[in-house]
């Protein structure tokens, strides 16, 4: 809603199945809102047969809806948008664009027959930290690997099982909801993948070695908060980010508060991250998602040999 | 009860701030992870059957809840406090406490079977400015009838409508969910009601007037950002708050803030507001929705003779 609005843009209708939404006023106070998907396609719909019939409406201006943004669960990703296409709209989605890499073929085709286009929210791209660090690596000689550690840790409580995030039907799993972005920023700043090893896997953590054309990553990502290092415990914060090459901290903490627009601001000048954009992160976590997990042999990320925990949920 | 909804953030903090642990959450909506931010191990639940098994193991293992918090949708309230009563737990409910002042009188039947107490969240009488008008009346001469107008308006988008506040069954219309504390405020400081007339009440608004022991009151409250001043309208400003007494002006805008944690500590030490505290607003908001209105006679509040809306949804 902030992107929207501060690249000047206006929200027209909404949708969610969960009516708390009063925040809508704050940014779009003469938004239609519904809680029935049938109720906003027809609201669509409608105002998609004034476009055609050629009648000017006051709440569209131009005649027509421009865009659909999708930050639904990850799982809905695809219906919506080819909800958004088939409606005549381009559309902007959320990380991960879609579950599986077969996803985006056949949304190759609706794009296609529709005319619209999908962008994908890929933020780190956008994040000044990963910019310089791709440039360093594109100015190393071509030959060069580099050593890269990964690990992020973001401590989630009980809820995250009840909810869809811990259904890996739903949200893809660990790897896929809070790594993608990650994966992606690899592969646009290292380039192909070429080998994708699983050592640990469960529904609290990930951990693996991905190659690159141009480094070799070990990575760990957790939402178990005893995971974290003995020293960020101590200090009460719940999360932990730290990216290490060539046993080089590259520092990216800040600097996230303003990716959505910047995104949307690329979107909007034509230089949006289209669905081909989207393709080696999605393959990435497909493939860690159907791998299985070769346990600690190999070179494994530190972290992976933390004792595993059981699922809190018992029943 | 109702942890994703958009009061909860003000309970989760009052909780903490008073000390207190939250060990239990529901909501059907999974959209919950704020509640990382104040109670990380907190068991949640999106179904009740597996929220009320959870509970009822607590307790049989003499590790029962003390209190159930209830900030669920205004008609479910009711049930959630007996759900809370039967489950040996004292219960803290926003306001309204229930609809009706019938289920008031039940309920005060399932407190003494139960040997626990129901308490509710009424804030404005712990603010600073009502407390320093309700000395003043006080102190004032007994027998001054004091002429008072309140005008509050407080504009919702149309989301307004399509959540479960729109509709008059779940939320007691406009009078009980967005004026329920203010009429609990009047009767506080000026006694009892001798008169409770209804000039104007529609889905965005209503007008009428009060006559209590010690005040005749006019009022008006909306959600229809098209009543506010021209002024405000022009200047951007969503929100209007204004009660005059005799001509004079009484700012209460701010002080709002820890409300509730007050309110949770009185709570705890003996001094809630219990049924009987809860009833004469309860009486009063549901003698408004039940009344017909009168129309543009007698001692109307000015704002009453605006020029009425449609509401926003025709099918």
């Amino acid at each position: 809603m902030r992107a929207i609005k501060d690249t000047g843009n206006n929200l027209i209708a909404a949708y969610d199945v969960f009516d708390s939404v009063g925040i809508v006023d704050s940014f779009f106070p003469k938004c239609s809102f519904y809680s029935e998907y049938e109720l906003f396609e027809r609201h669509i719909a409608k105002k998609r047969k004034v476009l055609m019939d050629g009648e000017s409406d006051p709440v569209y201006p131009k005649g027509k809806l421009d865009y659909v943004s999708i930050c639904t669960p990850n799982y809905l990703h695809d219906a919506h948008i080819r909800f958004g296409l088939r409606a005549g709209a381009d559309v902007i989605c959320e990380k991960p664009l879609v579950l599986n890499p077969w996803n985006i073929d056949a949304l190759e085709s609706v794009e296609k027959e529709t005319g619209g286009h999908v962008y994908n929210i890929l933020q780190l791209r956008l994040h000044d930290a990963i910019i310089a660090l791709k440039k360093r690596v594109a100015e190393n000689p071509s030959d060069k690997i580099f050593d890269v550690d990964l690990t992020y840790i973001t401590s989630r409580g009980n809820w995250y099982y009840t909810s869809w995030k811990g259904d890996p039907r739903k949200s893809g799993g660990v790897a896929t909801n809070i790594g993608v972005h990650f994966y992606d920023m690899l592969s646009w700043v290292f380039g192909a993948v070429k080998n994708n090893i699983v050592h640990v896997y469960s529904h609290d953590r990930v951990a693996g070695f991905l190659e690159f054309e141009r480094a070799r990553v070990r990575y760990f990502l957790s939402i178990n908060v005893d995971t974290l290092p003995a020293d960020v415990r101590l200090s009460g914060k719940r999360t932990y980010r730290s990216l290490m090459m060539e046993g080089q901290e590259i520092e990216f903490s800040d600097g996230f508060t303003e990716l959505h627009t910047d995104s949307y601001r690329k979107i909007l000048a034509g230089e949006g991250f289209g669905l081909q954009e989207a393709r080696n992160c999605i393959q990435i976590v497909h493939d860690i998602r159907n791998s299985s997990p070769v346990g600690l042999k190999g070179d494994y990320h530190p972290f992976a040999k933390l004792e595993l925990t059981r699922h809190p949920f018992g029943w | 009860m109702g942890v994703a909804g958009y009061i909860a953030p003000r309970h989760l903090k009052a909780i903490k701030n008073s000390g207190n642990n939250l060990i239990a959450a529901i909501d059907p909506f999974d959209s919950v992870g704020l509640m990382d931010s104040y109670f990380p191990d907190c068991s949640y639940f999106n179904e009740f059957e597996l929220f009320d098994r959870h509970l009822s193991r607590l307790k049989s293992a003499n590790k029962g809840i003390d209190f159930l918090s209830v900030c669920t949708p205004d008609y479910l309230h009711d049930a959630h406090v007996r759900y809370g009563l039967k489950l040996g737990a004292n219960v803290i409910t926003e306001k309204p406490m229930v609809l009706n002042p019938k289920n008031l009188d039940e309920l005060a039947i399932a407190e003494k079977e139960s040997g626990c107490r129901v308490f509710t969240i009424l804030q404005l009488r712990y603010h600073d400015i009502i407390l320093a008008l309700k000395k003043s009346i006080d102190e004032g001469p007994a027998n001054k009838i004091y002429d008072l107008d309140l005008t509050y308006i407080t504009s919702r988008g149309s989301w307004f409508y399509t959540s479960w506040k729109g509709n008059p069954q779940k939320s007691g219309g406009i009078a009980t969910n967005i004026g329920i504390h203010f009429y609990d405020m009047f009767q506080w400081i000026f006694g009892d009601v001798k008169q409770n007339i209804v000039h104007i009440k529609t889905h965005d608004r209503v007008a009428g007037y009060l006559e209590f022991d010690r005040a005749r009151v006019r009022y008006f409250l909306s959600i229809n950002s098209d009543t506010l001043p021209k002024e405000l309208q022009e200047s951007g400003q969503r929100i209007y708050r204004s009660i005059n007494v005799g001509g004079e002006e009484i700012d209460f805008t701010d002080g709002f803030a820890d409300l509730h944690t007050e309110s949770y500590k009185r709570i705890m030490s003996g001094e809630g507001f219990g049924i009987e505290d809860a009833r004469p607003s309860i009486q009063i908001v549901n003698d408004i929705r039940n009344a017909t209105p009168i129309g543009l006679k007698g001692d109307y509040h000015p704002f009453a003779s605006l020029a009425l809306a449609k509401h926003p949804f025709g099918w």
